[in-house]
């Protein structure tokens, strides 16, 4: 019978918690409660997670520019906490380069966030988005890629990750959609290719086969955050059957060493 | 603070590589449970999805009966059920009488018509008599769609079923998080709706919906072994509520529900 406490594994103070994957912002499918930045500080302060890096809703659909002006207040209002992704529409083709300087200009904007399935299946490698890529690799900025059903196949991801090696591409869901067998196959084989796994850590068993597989060293704690509910997320990672420096480096030190320096105020800390 | 988790399987399921690729005993879901701090668990068998109600439901009390001390009396078996057209389960009233017998006092339903479903129409001319014999007991009824992430439960059914069994205490396994705008005019009119925590993947979601229609309007539930229990418990835990709303959520609304099973007319049916 369990304790009346609760266990090491939900209740542990972790020396770095970066969450690599949230959004901020209404959404067109569904109500989100408390989706501004101030509500999910204090989600983060609940958990203990010490950074979020933030891609707008508004910029991975709507407006891509009303989006990133709303991740780069949040950075203002959060300093230290709240990191940002930079939103690109590859249907604005000739504004891509233009809105990857004008948000670089600001030190809180860390990465890239694409998202072809709600820019109209836009491929990843087509002519639209080869900005980003030559962005991405002359500052070696990480991109974050949304991975789907229907979207570019796991090849795509792989061609890039070879055509450029500088870049840090981050595979959304960690290509859950192609299969987690395939995807250690292309990962292995590519040190620039890490793992974000926002949605995967939903399922039980999913962190144990990655870390047995690909070691700790490419895998990246995501929410999704206000998007999916992040202690559902969270408690997927932290209850997993993998060893206390495996989660550390998941849950922090990976992120740092990709979208640092990181200054972070501390987190206020889970409830007692 | 206990919790009981309202949404967990045993048995062999045909495969989500690699999530779950083995048999999960009774003994091995007992020992997630002291592992992730959850103390009692409503489960059903995997083959009374997977293969065949009946099959599954005989399984699972078998199994549950072969458990150790210290396992048996924590896991509460849930009974699936078909409506009786087809002749695979017996009529309603002996169905029911027979699961009663056997000390179910939960059931579950997979009524979607996708590949993962049972396929039955949960309107009256094919489940009202089903329905109407686990209302008249109060058996607490699992509804599972076994939706895909985007799925969307199919609504004109879910608001005919609680309008047409108020005494029947019907939980949503998996809502989703893409579904509030139609969920939440259905938990304020009908008051024998609750959610399943886990399946509401929604940020702020359990405050939001606690602070509308109370904390007694959602159980505690994982999906374990296929989901992360530990992410469930996470959840609950994570979650900006006061203690006593987490305490209905982790235990005491399913608990009550449980308890309010009417068990006397057991041997009337039974006879």
């Amino acid at each position: 019978m369990p304790a009346e406490t609760p266990p090491v594994e939900g209740d542990a103070r972790w020396p770095l918690v970066v969450d690599v994957h949230c959004h901020l912002g209404a959404f067109r499918n569904f109500h989100i409660p408390g989706h501004d930045i101030d509500a999910m500080v204090e989600v983060m302060d609940l958990l203990g997670v010490d950074v979020a890096v933030v891609a707008a809703h508004a910029g991975i659909y709507a407006d891509y520019r009303f989006g990133n002006d709303q991740v780069a207040e949040a950075a203002r209002r959060h300093p230290g906490r709240v990191l940002g992704y930079c939103c690109v529409n590859p249907n604005y083709a000739a504004e891509v380069r233009g809105e990857l300087e004008r948000c670089f200009a600001d030190p809180a904007f860390r990465g890239i966030k694409l998202h072809p399935e709600l820019h109209g299946d836009y491929p990843l490698d087509g002519p639209a988005y080869r900005p980003v890529w030559e962005f991405a690799a002359e500052r070696r900025v990480p991109v974050l890629s949304h991975s789907y059903f229907g979207g570019d196949p796991l090849g795509v991801f792989a061609a890039l990750a070879d055509e450029y090696p500088t870049v840090p591409l981050l595979l959304g869901h960690a290509g859950l959609d192609y299969g987690l067998d395939r995807v250690v196959d292309v990962v292995g084989e590519r040190p620039n290719i890490h793992l974000d796994l926002t949605g995967p850590l939903s399922w039980d068993g999913v962190v144990e086969f990655l870390v047995a597989e690909l070691g700790a060293e490419r895998l990246l704690y995501g929410s999704d955050m206000p998007f999916m509910n992040a202690p559902l997320q969270f408690g997927g990672c932290v209850y997993a059957r993998v060893d206390r420096a495996a989660k550390e480096r998941v849950l922090g030190a990976n992120a740092a060493a990709l979208f640092g320096p990181l200054e972070p105020a501390p987190a206020i800390g889970r409830r007692a | 603070m206990r919790y009981l988790d309202c949404n967990t399987f045993i048995g062999r399921p045909s495969g989500h590589r690699p999530y779950l690729t083995r048999a999960v005993s009774p003994g091995e879901l007992a020992a997630e449970m002291d592992r992730v701090g959850i103390h009692e668990a409503a489960v059903y068998h995997v083959l009374a999805h997977e293969y065949a109600p009946q099959t599954g439901n005989e399984l699972l009390l078998s199994e549950l009966g072969r458990a150790p001390e210290g396992v048996r009396e924590r896991l509460r078996p849930v009974g699936v059920v078909l409506p009786p057209h087809t002749g695979e389960v017996p009529e309603p009233e002996e169905l029911v009488a027979g699961l009663l017998a056997a000390g179910v006092r939960m059931a579950r339903i997979f009524p979607s018509s996708e590949m993962a479903g049972h396929r039955f129409s949960l309107a009256p001319w094919c489940s009202g008599e089903l329905l109407a014999a686990l209302e008249r007991v109060r058996m607490p009824l699992a509804v599972d769609f076994t939706l895909f992430r985007r799925g969307e439960p199919p609504w004109r059914e879910v608001h005919d079923l609680a309008e047409g069994h108020p005494g029947l205490p019907v939980i949503l396994m998996d809502v989703q998080g893409r579904n509030n705008r139609t969920l939440y005019p259905l938990l304020k009119r009908f008051g024998n709706l609750y959610v399943q925590s886990a399946g509401f993947n929604v940020h702020r979601g359990l405050e939001d919906l606690c602070s509308r229609f109370g904390a007694h309007r959602v159980v505690f539930g994982s999906g374990y072994p296929l989901r992360s229990m530990g992410g469930a418990r996470m959840q609950l835990d994570g979650a900006g509520l006061p203690a006593a709303d987490r305490e209905l959520i982790a235990s005491g609304t399913l608990a009550g529900l449980l308890a309010a099973v009417t068990v006397k007319e057991e041997i009337a049916y039974a006879g």
